[in-house]
């Protein structure tokens, strides 16, 4: 990424970190561009829908270059990004009185885009009904998330979606990592629930 | 319903966390030693693992999904253009809400913060430290001698308003010759002369009066009393 004629000397995180914290745009940049693909995935994972991923993740860059001051180094800059995104996220969908989080709604309009593109691309599932089934599911089991409470959604998400470590959790959440244990326990019990609830999954076993 | 017994409720959590992957490695043993023995714990471990295996992997449902470069630039561009703009409010509240002094702290992020706001001074000639400290000094009263003794400060808010009602409640209330609406002193004087002359000729008894209004206790000045007394 390139935003200004200035030729930038590599650096390390930290010095990236501390030039961006006192004003440096392009330091800022070059901070977060590794990050960047696994941001638009996250949040074309969370909208399910690319324009407005493409939009979610200028929006929590910008807030994240606005409030990097905050940014203590407690977590990793990828969890704190993340956090960002569930943040905008949950406004957005506050602002826009649409569902909480239309996950589910990729396998519709999205998810044959995304399968188009992906038929390129070698895939590990040993034949395309096993892909389909596994696609299947996924979707049914963010149908599930959807339906949790919000501080349970937010450790799932940030557990599993983006890979977060217990600490790191707590730290985004401000909470202690005992909380994070709980919420997390209590969090997959109720999907479990949801998933026998859920006829088509209940054979899915293999997966 | 099947109720769990002490040692598989308190496994379970642990079994959560191991399909998590954030087990600790010492506690790792104890429950896969449970879970060769528990077959219910076992069903329980297995139903997880099936449930967390397709959010492990999500990434590969997206892997067609990249950024390119017209998006990389838009949201560079973004960020420069934040970056060019003057210093929201929000990074104000920061530079208040830092618990030291914002312009001699240069290692820290709030030291950060008064540079970047005096570099942008350009544009925001207006804005600078001190413009903040009433509220800087708000805070520091609020956070050092308000919020730690919360408890002690309601009370004697409470304790204040019950003496304002008692107070209110066992007053005499306003006199009336203090009320806006009293007649002057000089007018009720005329108006009782008045009654006293209707009343002595309802009675037979009336004598042609003169009602003159009462003197005026203003002083005269003593360069006027000079004259009149050369006069």
């Amino acid at each position: 990424m390139v935003i200004t004629d200035d030729p930038v000397a590599p650096a390390t995180e930290l010095e990236l970190l501390s030039r961006a914290r006192e004003g440096d745009a392009q330091a800022f940049c070059l901070l977060i561009e590794p990050l960047q693909t696994r941001l638009l995935r996250q949040a074309a994972a969370l909208s399910g829908d690319l324009n407005a991923s493409d939009d979610l993740v200028s929006e929590t860059l910008v807030e994240a270059w606005k409030s990097l001051a905050r940014y203590d180094a407690t977590c990793r800059l990828s969890t704190w990004l993340y956090a960002i995104l569930l943040h905008r996220h949950q406004k957005t969908i506050r602002r826009a009185r649409s569902r909480p989080i239309s996950l589910a709604s990729l396998a519709d309009f999205e998810m044959a885009a995304l399968q188009e593109r992906q038929q390129n691309l070698p895939t590990p599932e040993s034949s395309p009904d096993d892909a389909a089934t596994r696609r299947e599911s996924f979707v049914q089991l963010c149908r599930c998330i959807e339906q949790l409470p919000q501080k349970h959604r937010q450790v799932v998400l940030l557990r599993f979606f983006e890979d977060a470590p217990l600490p790191d959790m707590a730290a985004v959440l401000g909470c202690s990592v005992g909380t994070v244990k709980s919420r997390l326990h209590h969090a997959l019990e109720k999907l479990r629930k949801m998933k026998m609830n859920l006829p088509d999954l209940k054979g899915d076993k293999q997966i | 319903m099947k109720w769990l017994s002490n040692e598989c409720a308190h496994h379970r959590q642990q079994i959560c966390l191991l399909v998590s992957g954030e087990l600790p490695e010492a506690e790792r043993g104890e429950v896969e030693n449970h879970l060769t023995e528990c077959a219910d714990c076992r069903k329980y471990h297995d139903e997880l693992k099936s449930l967390a295996a397709p959010l492990t992997s999500w990434e590969r449902y997206f892997s067609g999904v990249k950024p390119n470069e017209v998006q990389q630039l838009r949201w560079a561009n973004a960020i420069k253009a934040e970056s060019e703009s003057k210093p929201s409010f929000s990074l104000a509240k920061r530079f208040v809400a830092a618990d030291v002094s914002p312009l001699h702290s240069k290692s820290t992020k709030v030291g950060a913060d008064s540079r970047r706001l005096l570099r942008f001074g350009g544009s925001v000639r207006g804005i600078s430290w001190k413009t903040f400290a009433p509220l800087f000094v708000m805070r520091v009263v609020w956070n050092e001698l308000i919020w730690p003794v919360r408890r002690i400060w309601a009370g004697l808010a409470v304790a204040w308003v019950f003496i304002a009602i008692v107070n209110h409640n066992l007053s005499d209330g306003r006199p009336v010759a203090m009320a806006k609406d009293a007649k002057p002193a000089a007018d009720m004087f005329l108006a009782w002369r008045e009654q006293e002359w209707v009343l002595a000729q309802l009675m037979g008894k009336a004598e042609p009066t003169v009602i003159e209004p009462p003197k005026q206790s203003a002083p005269q000045p003593r360069s006027e009393r000079r004259t009149v007394s050369n006069a």
